[in-house]
């Protein structure tokens, strides 16, 4: 068929001129992070730290999630930024495509752009064409400078062949992810759905090689010391997520990868192209699912309690999956935390500090390695000149200070993990204000809605979700925690507790967004400015010594963080308090403001 | 009389930018309202205020006799509202949102509500990010039709309807109206507005400048005359009331205040008339004449 591609050229040029803020900043970003980790990481991991880094990397948990231990096979820097860093990039490249894709495609088709393009003299493939030469494009120029510049940033076990095989490992996911995004934009007849169809793909594909490769994990070690080349699993290797490993970049750089990567985008591409040949504008092959023609009883609930429920509903569980998922992630690592936390500054100044607790490495004027001296409450309490036993020493430490290392571990987690739970309570309590932007408050105030209790129904839900976010942190963390490392490691009792001491600091946050919505509406984004100051606070605080006055400008500096203090009942009482006064007042100026009035 | 609604006085201001300038109105129950006025006029600004979703700035405005701020739950047991904008919930499908419109109002009759989806031909089982605007806005009004209301307010409630679905429109209007319901309608469809209303108000920059019957809204502009006679007009320009005369081939062609008419066509019969026809403005005369007043 003749001139099915007609104008591609020009199409093409013009959807890189759309694109050229929203994936510059994609691409910047990815290289920011790619190139700018590069030294970096270097730092914190060559030396010392790096045997136990290469060693903690086979750990099943860890492979899981990363990837295989490429490390294992040169034990170089290069190798060991690749195990850490390559998946999850890739990842990352393969979300910016399904963006990129679904927005030329079908977001384009149903907002009727598609069908303007299509009524001027184009091919009838020229859209889809023109939006995956824009993807070609998009990849190679990721490839190309992610290679060069991660060869100019690494250190001499960052080669010129394994860097620019990086990048190319990079573009060539990249377009595996477009094509399958250009596949779902014709199966779905809807943004949304291709979306949700390329997210699942993306996801099956990361799980399936988590399988295969936590199948190799064991036996990874023997073949490397048989002086084997490490093979990886079938499930991982059917997986572009698990091929794009196989490149072993900076171990040994194998390239035939990165040609069945491209085959593989091209094959899904071409299916693509076909189904877009055959089927009408505004159609797709997997029909809409027809949805309820009649509400269910709740939905209808009075002062539209039922709507913000249902509203709220899917974010809510999706959160509570993550918190889960995150402290059973942190979970994993327990076991090793006395390794980990021994060898990295960082950890070790956020965890040990607040305890009193105080690991110090001593050299000599000449910049030599002297000692290590563990202290505990100003004191130091033991020191050794081999470096080798700085693990015994922390734990020594940690034991004499009275608390275990897990107990310090979760008390971190807990803290870090409060800032994470934070995002959707405020989000819940924000949800009003997006839905008066959306101008969907006043047909609901239409009906005979009382609207102190229409913004209260979101209060309410951000109420209930921060002591839910807490608890299944803490089972999440509790559940995996016993389940890898056996029953003596934590207390559920305690690891509850300091969890749910946390609610109250949630409650004001909360409060906080309601009050902001009744009285400020056209400020609310002042909640985010002052939640980063939570963040620093408690990041930067942990390490150092703010004084009390200055932790109590935020309340979760007002949380006793076990087991280093005790749990005062009084005070969450008073914080609790404060909390439901915030949203009472927020709640009393909304009743008394207009909706959606620009100015004043 | 007793009134639906009732404004006095009503000032509203954005800021420094006053919206509504002291507008009075007064709608009978039962009776079918239109209110008019170019864009940025006031029109959804009074409409907002009297749903209490915004504050009236000065003045009072009442809805059954409550007040439309302070009494807001308890009126909107009795009044439905369409916009001409209708924003919906994406994941919602549009039979979930009538049920939840009805619901919030109160009273629910389930037969009204199947026949009014079949009127209307609207699917309700498709979610609401799929529904063009047309659609969106027959979603409303099924929800709006579909309650058991005394008084319907309605904000260009039609703008992006098509003809067939104009027409089932204006027959649920003349429904509600035939039982005795009131209607507050604004609109820019002139046709629905001569069809449907029983009395007009004309805004014009946050002002009322007119309000009456469209037989009273007549007798204030003028009617187009053409006229033919046995011997040559004279004088006629020297008249109160005649403009814009024009002699064409089949007659003279001129425009007379209605107030005058008595007048002119007695000095016409001086002259012996052989033809005369009298055309009412079309009511798209009629407001183009309201709209540019006083700002030409
Ligand atoms: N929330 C607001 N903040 C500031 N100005 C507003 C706001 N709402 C309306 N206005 C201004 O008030 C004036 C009246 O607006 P309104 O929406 O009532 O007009 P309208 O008569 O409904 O017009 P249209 O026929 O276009 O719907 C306009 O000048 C508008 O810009
Ligand atoms: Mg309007």
């Amino acid at each position: 068929m003749k001139g099915n591609f007609e104008n591609t050229a020009k199409l093409t040029r013009f959807f890189l001129k759309r694109e050229r803020v929203n994936t510059t900043v994609w691409i910047l970003a990815l290289l920011a992070v790619v190139v700018g980790l590069v030294p970096g990481l270097n730092e914190i991991m060559v030396g010392e730290d790096m045997a136990a880094l290469v060693e903690m990397m086979q750990n099943p948990a860890l492979v899981s999630m990363v990837g295989p231990a490429i490390a294992l096979i040169t034990n170089t820097y290069g190798a060991l930024y690749t195990n850490f860093m390559l998946l999850f990039t890739a990842l990352t490249v393969g979300i910016m495509n399904i963006f990129l894709v679904v927005r030329h495609t079908r977001a384009d088709e149903e907002l009727g752009r598609y069908e303007v393009v299509r009524s001027l003299p184009t091919g009838r493939l020229a859209h889809l064409n023109a939006t995956f030469l824009t993807a070609v494009i998009v990849n190679a120029v990721l490839a190309v400078l992610t290679g060069l510049l991660m060869y100019a940033a690494g250190d001499a076990t960052m080669g010129l062949n394994g860097s620019m095989l990086w990048g190319a490992a990079l573009g060539a996911t990249g377009l595996v992810f477009a094509a399958f995004a250009a596949l779902f934009s014709q199966l779905s007849a809807n943004a949304r759905g291709a979306m949700a169809y390329s997210f699942i793909a993306l996801i099956v594909f990361y799980f399936l090689r988590g399988a295969g490769d936590m199948q190799m994990a064991a036996s990874w070690d023997a073949a490397i010391e048989a002086g084997e080349a490490p093979a990886m699993h079938i499930l991982s290797l059917i997986s572009p997520l698990g091929m794009v490993m196989r490149t072993y970049a900076h171990a040994g750089d194998y390239w035939w990868p990165i040609f069945i990567l491209l085959g593989t985008a091209a094959a899904v591409a071409a299916l693509a192209f076909f189904l877009n040949a055959l089927r009408d504008m505004d159609q797709g092959f997997i029909p809409d699912r027809p949805g309820r023609p009649e509400a269910k009883k709740w939905l209808t609930a009075p002062h539209g309690k039922g709507l913000t429920f249902k509203l709220t509903k899917n974010a809510l569980i999706g959160c509570l999956i993550g918190m889960v998922a995150l402290g059973a992630s942190y979970a994993s690592i327990l076991g090793d935390v006395d390794e980990f936390v021994a060898r990295n500054d960082m950890y070790r100044g956020l965890m040990l500090h607040i305890a009193g607790i105080e690991i110090e490495s001593v050299t000599t004027p000449a910049g030599d390695f002297e000692r290590i001296n563990a202290w505990v409450d100003g004191q130091i309490i033991r020191t050794t000149a081999d470096p080798e036993e700085i693990v015994e020493l922390l734990n020594y430490a940690v034991t004499y200070a009275g608390f275990t290392i897990s107990d310090l571990f979760a008390s971190m987690i807990m803290n870090m993990m409060a800032l994470m739970a934070m995002v959707p309570v405020i989000l819940f309590a924000l949800r009003a204000r997006a839905e008066e932007r959306a101008i969907r408050t006043e047909l609901l105030l239409a009906g005979s809605v009382c609207k102190i209790k229409y913004l209260g129904g979101f209060a309410l839900m951000a109420f209930v979700a921060a002591p839910l976010l807490q608890f299944v942190l803490a089972v999440g963390l509790y559940g995996l925690g016993v389940a890898l490392h056996g029953p003596e490691i934590l207390s559920f009792a305690f690891i509850l507790e300091a969890a749910m001491v946390y609610t109250p600091a949630l409650w004001v946050m909360g409060g906080l967004t309601i009050l902001l919505v009744g009285a400020a509406p056209r400020a609310t984004g002042v909640i985010w400015a002052y939640f980063t100051f939570n963040f620093l606070l408690i990041f930067v605080g942990r390490m150092g010594d703010f004084p009390t006055w200055f932790q109590r400008t935020a309340p979760i500096g007002w949380i006793p963080q076990l087991p280093m203090a005790e749990t005062n009942w009084l005070v969450l009482g008073g914080i609790t308090l404060v909390a439901i006064g915030l949203c009472l007042v927020g709640l009393l100026c909304y009743r008394k403001r207009d909706i959606n009035a620009v100015v004043g | 009389m007793r009134y639906s609604v009732e404004v006095t006085g009503l000032d509203k201001y954005f800021g420094r930018f006053q919206a509504l300038k002291n507008v009075n109105l007064q709608v009978a129950e039962g009776e079918v309202f239109a209110y008019i006025g170019p864009n940025g006029a006031g029109k959804s600004t009074t409409i907002r205020v009297l749903l209490g979703i915004l504050q009236a700035s000065k003045g009072t405005a009442r809805v059954f006799g409550q007040d439309a701020w302070k009494d807001a739950v308890d009126i909107h047991k009795r009044i439905a509202y369409v916009p001409g904008d209708v924003n919906l919930w994406p994941n919602l499908t549009g039979g979930e949102v009538i049920d939840l419109f009805v619901s919030l109002r109160g009273t629910y009759d389930k037969a009204l509500r199947q026949r009014l989806i079949r009127d209307f031909n609207l699917d309700p089982t498709k979610k609401c990010r799929t529904y063009s605007k047309g659609n969106r806005q027959k979603v409303a009004l099924i929800a709006a039709f579909a309650s058991e209301v005394d008084l319907y307010i309605l904000d260009e409630p039609t703008s992006g309807l098509d003809p067939l679905m104009e027409q089932v429109f204006q027959d649920c209007v003349m429904e509600q109206k035939n039982k005795g319901k009131g209607v507050f309608l604004s609109s820019h469809i002139m046709s629905e507005v001569e069809r449907l209303c029983d009395r007009v108000g004309i805004i014009r920059e946050g002002e009322v400048v007119q309000t009456g019957t469209l037989d009273e809204l007549r007798h204030l502009t003028r009617y187009a005359m053409t006229v033919t006679t046995e011997r040559t007009v004279e004088g006629l320009d020297k008249l109160a009331g005649v403009h814009d005369i024009a002699k064409e081939a089949y007659g003279l062609h001129f425009y007379v205040d209605v107030t005058q008419m008595g007048a002119i066509i007695n000095h016409l019969n001086g002259f012996g008339i052989t033809k005369l026809e009298s055309v009412p403005p079309s009511l798209e005369e009629l407001f183009m004449q309201h709209y540019k007043k006083e700002g030409a």
